[in-house]
């Protein structure tokens, strides 16, 4: 049983050691630790929250269904991402496959699709920070997936590039790359935006 | 490749704070002198810092609530799958017809290497022809026919026609085909 009067924190690996072993207070505990973190890349990733909800539950189920398949070789998170990550890429892929439908037939009140209007667009009109990440928002969703990724997980999320290969499963030096081009175009798009800074 | 483009490789390394001494002396040093690399780090610092100050975004109140509600039905799910899986008819019986059918082509393919069993021909006996040779007396039992039509068929020095009533030597009709090629009309 998780002794949750301890104060020395428990790692990750050894609350999944403990599911493993059927405790289910563990993960309770483990899906604590990781739903906000979860779903803050997910979002960043995605660009919808109700689809980045989704992928969070599913991520957590497919822990819960496979945690025998953990082994203390990687990091947890690094499992836990690398699961999360490769279902908002086939969540990705599924939008591709589907019809696509038109901004305009999407009423405003949408928060997910809500764009600037021409006015705020300009460098003046841009002074609401929510207003910003909407826009940068927008800026990364547009990435391509292998850009956005590196992106997100780098600058968002803060994980190193050690980390960061080992969830997307790709060399230290493709991600370093990859990410130096996505801040690139990102760049390239925002330049009104940062040249204000 | 201009001075600067070939500077920017150092300036992303210098934006994750990756260099070190004389390294990171240098680009300092070229940031002071170069206004266009100079403008170009500032958008780049500003735009990792506005990704790392990102709004996080958290997850509703409900969410654990919703993820044990799915764990339940999950569980109850697999648990009802225990009960009644593989349906019979969905698994079983296409098995057994298939397994069926391999038997039947395996048996129809094997039986046409077999000795022709007269016994189990199906074949109606009306006339028996005796046949002697290496000191087997065997019976053919042929099909009804006419002994004279039988007889122009088969000339008698090759199969002699026994009366019509007689015996069975052999019941063995393995040997007969080992022996000798059946009659089949």
């Amino acid at each position: 049983m998780v002794d949750t009067t301890n104060k020395k924190k428990i790692t990750d690996e050894e609350l999944i050691a403990q599911f493993q072993n059927g405790d289910q207070k563990a993960f309770d505990i483990i899906v604590g630790r990781y739903k906000d973190p979860l779903i803050n890349f997910i979002y960043h990733f995605l660009g919808d929250r109700i689809d980045a909800e989704d992928v969070v539950q599913e991520t957590f189920l497919r822990v819960y269904r496979n945690k025998h398949l953990y082994r203390n070789i990687a990091k947890f998170s690094t499992w836990i991402y690398t699961i999360a990550s490769n279902l908002a890429k086939t969540e990705l892929r599924r939008r591709r496959r589907r019809r696509l439908l038109p901004l305009s037939q999407i009423g405003f009140d949408d928060k997910d699709f809500e764009l600037p209007d021409e006015e705020m667009q300009t460098p003046e009109g841009i002074v609401d920070s929510e207003m910003h990440n909407q826009i940068i928002q927008h800026e990364i969703d547009a990435l391509p997936v292998k850009f956005k990724e590196v992106v997100v997980l780098r600058d968002v999320q803060e994980f190193s590039y050690e980390e960061i290969s080992q969830i997307l499963g790709i060399p230290i030096g493709t991600v370093k790359s990859r990410v130096n081009r996505g801040r690139l175009r990102l760049q390239k798009k925002l330049k009104h935006l940062l040249e204000q800074d | 490749m201009s001075h600067c483009e070939r500077f920017k490789e150092k300036l992303f390394k210098f934006l994750d704070n990756e260099l070190e001494g004389a390294a990171k002396e240098e680009v300092l040093q070229h940031l002071q002198s170069c206004s266009a690399c100079e403008a170009f780090y500032r958008q780049m610092h500003s735009l990792k810092q506005r990704l790392h100050d990102m709004k996080p975004v958290k997850t509703p109140v409900s969410f654990q609530i919703v993820l044990r509600e799915r764990i339940r039905r999950e569980k109850a799910h697999r648990k009802g799958i225990g009960l009644s899986y593989p349906p019979v008819s969905r698994i079983w019986v296409p098995a057994i017809a298939v397994t069926a059918l391999v038997l039947i082509a395996a048996l129809f393919l094997f039986r046409s290497f077999l000795p022709f069993n007269l016994h189990e021909s199906g074949i109606d006996m009306s006339l028996l022809v005796p046949k002697e040779g290496d000191g087997i007396r065997i019976h053919y039992v042929i099909d009804d026919i006419d002994a004279s039509d039988f007889h122009e068929q088969y000339p008698s020095d090759s199969f002699p026609i026994a009366l019509k009533d007689s015996l069975f030597v052999d019941d063995s009709f393995s040997t007969v085909h080992e022996l000798y090629q059946p009659v089949r009309f």
